[in-house]
């Protein structure tokens, strides 16, 4: 079987983790409210409606004086940690691309709510840091002066920049950082009201066999191209109900094998990522006997 | 002649010996004896002991044991013991010298020929003794050296859903998860550009592998085209059984061997007329077959062991693998001189692991090895007896929370996420999205080495049902001015957590039924009567009774909303 998704957004994932469980509404998810609170705390409704944008290339952002690690996929978003030169992680940047604007401002809401402290968080407008359409600072340090992480939206997009070590020798700041990476999404352009997110293709997702013998290997025959026509970055998951075992790495050949480890049905699921944060996924059943 | 015990005795002169194997078929096809006889008789001063009929020398202790007897006499026999090769060549001498009369003599041929393993193959085992008068007797007796080896062990158990596969979550420093191979927990075969499955290219006997230690990362090998694969051909992954149950390995036997000049060859055997059988003993009992079956090259035998532990715990299991041979029909084994050591990690656990609904991936395929390995540390620094679900809650958040005992620091060196230890006001890093990245929080804290309350419930119950703790709930309660609590790396007790304020707007912890009793890792409540004072008392949050926790907690009521557990990445 082959079935083509695309991945459920990070707010809602988000809001399905922080609904509560309350067996008198059979299944129905009680409001959270903690997020409701927060919500009117921070004038969530009053958020600028920024433009959505096709995405963002992470990876191709350049902080002075640090090293940008791989971009990492991973529920919810992405991410990327930036090093100097002594290999110290310094900043983390996490990232979601979502489908809509309310999702992003949901996401956004959902960082500063779980936030432990009493203390209402200021907006980086009052500290007159430009960030996106709306951000919110988290200030840290023992003095409580440094920029700690500060999250916010540019239309469709939610990033996260945090400080890995406020206090540490040679820690960073965040505000130029956070300046930069706005300015680039800011001068972004606008998707056109009403158009999907561009996501990378699947062209092609199939394996040799549908049933392999566990400790042997199928070849898989994919290609998936990222939205700028060259080839995207590619992740496989291995799981499914009843669920065999493997793993999928590239031969001396270059080809991509499935090694079969565990017998039992799996669904091998093939994700393509895009530079631009935006993912499409592909899966196939097979068999481990 | 004569046979006894697979011998075949003969007085006569050497000239006149015969030499024939002690399977029937090789006695119906060897010559009868000829020549004149020496002597009167074999009865008379040299009878035949326990002798190996099969040998493999690249077994730990592998080689020939020749036994024999030697009647009363007031002077020394002469003896020699040889080993011939199937042209009739000498090829050893395992002894020559004097032997009492009256007694069994026992020697040991090591199987080695010219300091190099003998090749599988057919031998004769000649003893020749000769009496104060001259007398001369002689026994034969056909041997069989095989290469005996295990290519790959595969763990399962008695019972289905009684074994798990364990579960890694990083590959040469990057992040991917990979569960132990189901097929072969148990791997020793040729690598690229070696001959044999059981020997290296020099002839000796791969060694077995060791139980692989690391905790985050599986076995990699580097291919010399580049890049990074996970290792296929030689690996002992630890293993996860649910306490109680019976395990059941599924050996594969290996199909060639090096020979002396360094060529592939086989491993001769199954020997005709003969079974061979394996079992396995330990510190526990027993491994054997319900159904013993003679083994052959590549052949597959399943063997059952002892129970393993009733409680919870971390075991290191060598296991001594002995061969045992018999004639086609016997009810009685003889033993194979010899043994092949493995060595493998059992990890127990209470109940089958719990997961969030709807996850799918690797990382479900079974406990992961990091967390069974700090339970087990945990709970042997804090002198815990995993017994119960009771015990494995206590262990686990004592040692979460950790700074005490020889657990200086919590898990993973982590700090609350306050300003003291230059936080931020305690923002979520590990576990705020539906999802928490316990890979990253288990790497050294690599998305910083804050923590909120967030991170630490869903850290500790995704932790806890991963180790088979059923029912887990995370717990959100709502804002709280506090009492006195130790936040989790902190130096102490403190009233002001916020620097000006000491209040939760929220707070997450854990609980297995509900909120009647509840489990926070993330700080401790003072338990030292007065709880709204400095210094406090350590009051660790295992199973809490709700009550409790809110009254030492905070003050006034405190909200509840239960959550599901979030997925693990």
């Amino acid at each position: 079987m082959n079935c083509t998704k695309r991945f459920v957004p990070f707010a809602l994932v988000a809001a399905a983790l922080f609904a509560g469980s309350s067996p008198a509404q059979d299944g129905a998810a009680p409001k959270n409210p903690l997020l409701e609170q927060s919500a009117a705390r921070y004038g969530m409704a009053e958020w600028p409606q920024g433009a959505r944008r096709a995405g963002f290339a992470l990876g191709e952002i350049d902080l002075p004086g640090l090293t940008g690690k791989a971009v990492e996929f991973h529920a919810g978003g992405v991410s990327r940690r930036f090093e100097d030169a002594k290999g110290v992680g310094r900043v983390l940047v996490e990232l979601a691309v979502n489908e809509t604007v309310a999702e992003s401002h949901a996401a956004l809401l959902t960082h500063i709510a779980y936030v432990q402290s009493t203390k209402t968080l200021p907006t980086a407008a009052e500290r007159s840091i430009r960030a996106g359409d709306v951000g919110y600072i988290g200030y840290g340090g023992k003095d409580g002066s440094k920029i700690a992480w500060l999250a916010f939206v540019v239309g469709n997009l939610e990033f996260r920049v945090q400080d890995l070590g406020p206090d540490a020798d040679g820690a960073v700041d965040v505000r130029p950082i956070v300046e930069r990476i706005s300015a680039r999404a800011l001068a972004l352009p606008a998707l056109a009201a009403g158009a999907a997110l561009p996501r990378p293709a699947i062209e092609k997702f199939a394996a040799e066999a549908n049933e392999v013998k566990g400790g042997e290997s199928l070849v898989l025959d994919l290609a998936a191209r990222d939205v700028d026509g060259k080839p995207a970055a590619l992740g496989f998951v291995v799981g499914g109900e009843k669920q065999g075992q493997g793993y999928v790495e590239q031969d001396e050949q270059g080809r991509w094998r499935f090694h079969a480890t565990g017998p039992g049905r799996l669904t091998l699921t093939l994700e393509a990522r895009s530079r631009l944060g935006t993912t499409s996924a592909k899966a196939i059943e097979l068999t481990v006997r | 002649m004569t046979r006894r015990n697979g011998w075949r005795v003969a007085a006569c002169s050497a000239a006149a010996l015969w030499i024939a194997g002690s399977s029937i078929a090789a006695a119906q096809s060897s010559p009868p004896p000829s020549g004149p006889g020496v002597g009167t008789g074999p009865t008379l001063f040299l009878q035949p002991d326990a002798t190996s009929r099969i040998c493999d020398p690249k077994l730990d202790g592998g080689g020939a044991e020749i036994g024999y007897s030697l009647t009363a006499s007031h002077k020394p026999y002469q003896v020699v013991v040889t080993v011939l090769d199937s042209l009739g060549n000498v090829v050893a001498t395992p002894f020559q010298g004097p032997r009492l009369g009256g007694a069994s003599h026992h020697h040991f041929w090591d199987a080695k020929i010219g300091g190099l393993w003998a090749d599988p193959g057919t031998y004769t085992i000649r003893v020749v003794a000769t009496d104060w008068r001259g007398s001369v007797r002689t026994l034969d007796r056909e041997l069989t050296v095989v290469r005996l080896g295990i290519k790959s062990i595969a763990a399962g158990s008695t019972v289905a859903n009684n074994e798990w596969q364990t579960v890694y979550f990083r590959k040469n420093g990057n992040y991917a998860f990979y569960a132990t191979p189901a097929t072969n927990e148990w791997l020793s075969r040729a690598e690229t550009g070696d001959l044999s499955e059981l020997d290296l290219n020099n002839g000796d006997p791969r060694p077995a592998p060791a139980i692989w230690n690391k905790t985050d990362e599986p076995a990699l090998e580097f291919p010399p085209g580049g890049g990074v694969n996970y290792e296929n051909d030689w690996h002992n992954y630890p293993l996860c059984y649910r306490v109680g149950a019976v395990p059941e390995f599924t050996i594969t036997m290996g199909v060639n061997s090096v020979r002396s000049s360094g060529a592939l060859g086989g491993c001769r055997y199954p020997v005709a007329g003969w079974e061979i059988q394996i079992v396995g003993s330990d510190g526990m009992g027993s491994w054997t077959s319900a159904t013993p079956t003679s083994l052959t090259p590549g052949g597959v035998v399943k063997l059952v062991g002892p129970p393993v532990a009733t409680n919870a715990e971390r075991h290191d299991r060598p296991i001594a693998w002995h061969y045992e041979c018999r004639p086609v029909g016997a009810t009685t084994w003889e033993r194979v001189p010899g043994k092949f050591v493995t060595d493998h990690r059992i990890y127990t656990i209470l109940d089958k692991p719990y997961w969030a609904s709807g996850g799918t991936g690797t990382q479900y395929s079974g406990p992961w090895i990091e967390v069974l390995d700090y339970l087990h540390d945990w709970a042997d620094e804090l002198g815990i007896t995993l017994n119960t679900s009771d015990d494995v809650v206590e262990a686990l958040v004592k040692g979460y929370f950790g700074q005490q005992g020889n657990l200086l620091t919590a898990i993973e060196d982590v700090h609350y996420d306050c300003p003291s230890e230059g936080g931020d006001g305690g923002a979520t890093h590990y576990g705020g999205t539906g999802t928490v990245h316990l890979s990253k929080f288990l790497n050294n804290h690599d998305l910083g080495q804050y923590v909120n309350c967030t991170d630490c419930a869903t850290t500790t119950a995704v932790m806890l049902s991963m180790l088979g703790t059923p029912s887990l709930e995370l717990d959100q309660l709502g804002s709280m001015q506090l009492r006195a609590i130790w936040g989790i790396g902190c130096d102490d007790y403190t009233l002001d957590l916020w620097g000006g304020s000491h209040g939760f707007s929220y707070h997450h912890i854990i609980t297995r039924d509900h909120g009647v009793n509840i489990s926070d890792a993330c700080l401790c409540v003072d338990e030292d009567g007065n709880p709204d004072a400095t210094p406090g008392t350590p009051g660790y949050n295992n199973d809490r009774d709700w009550n409790n926790y809110e009254a030492l907690l905070a003050h006034g009521n405190v909200s509840q909303l239960f959550q599901k557990i979030p997925k693990v990445d």
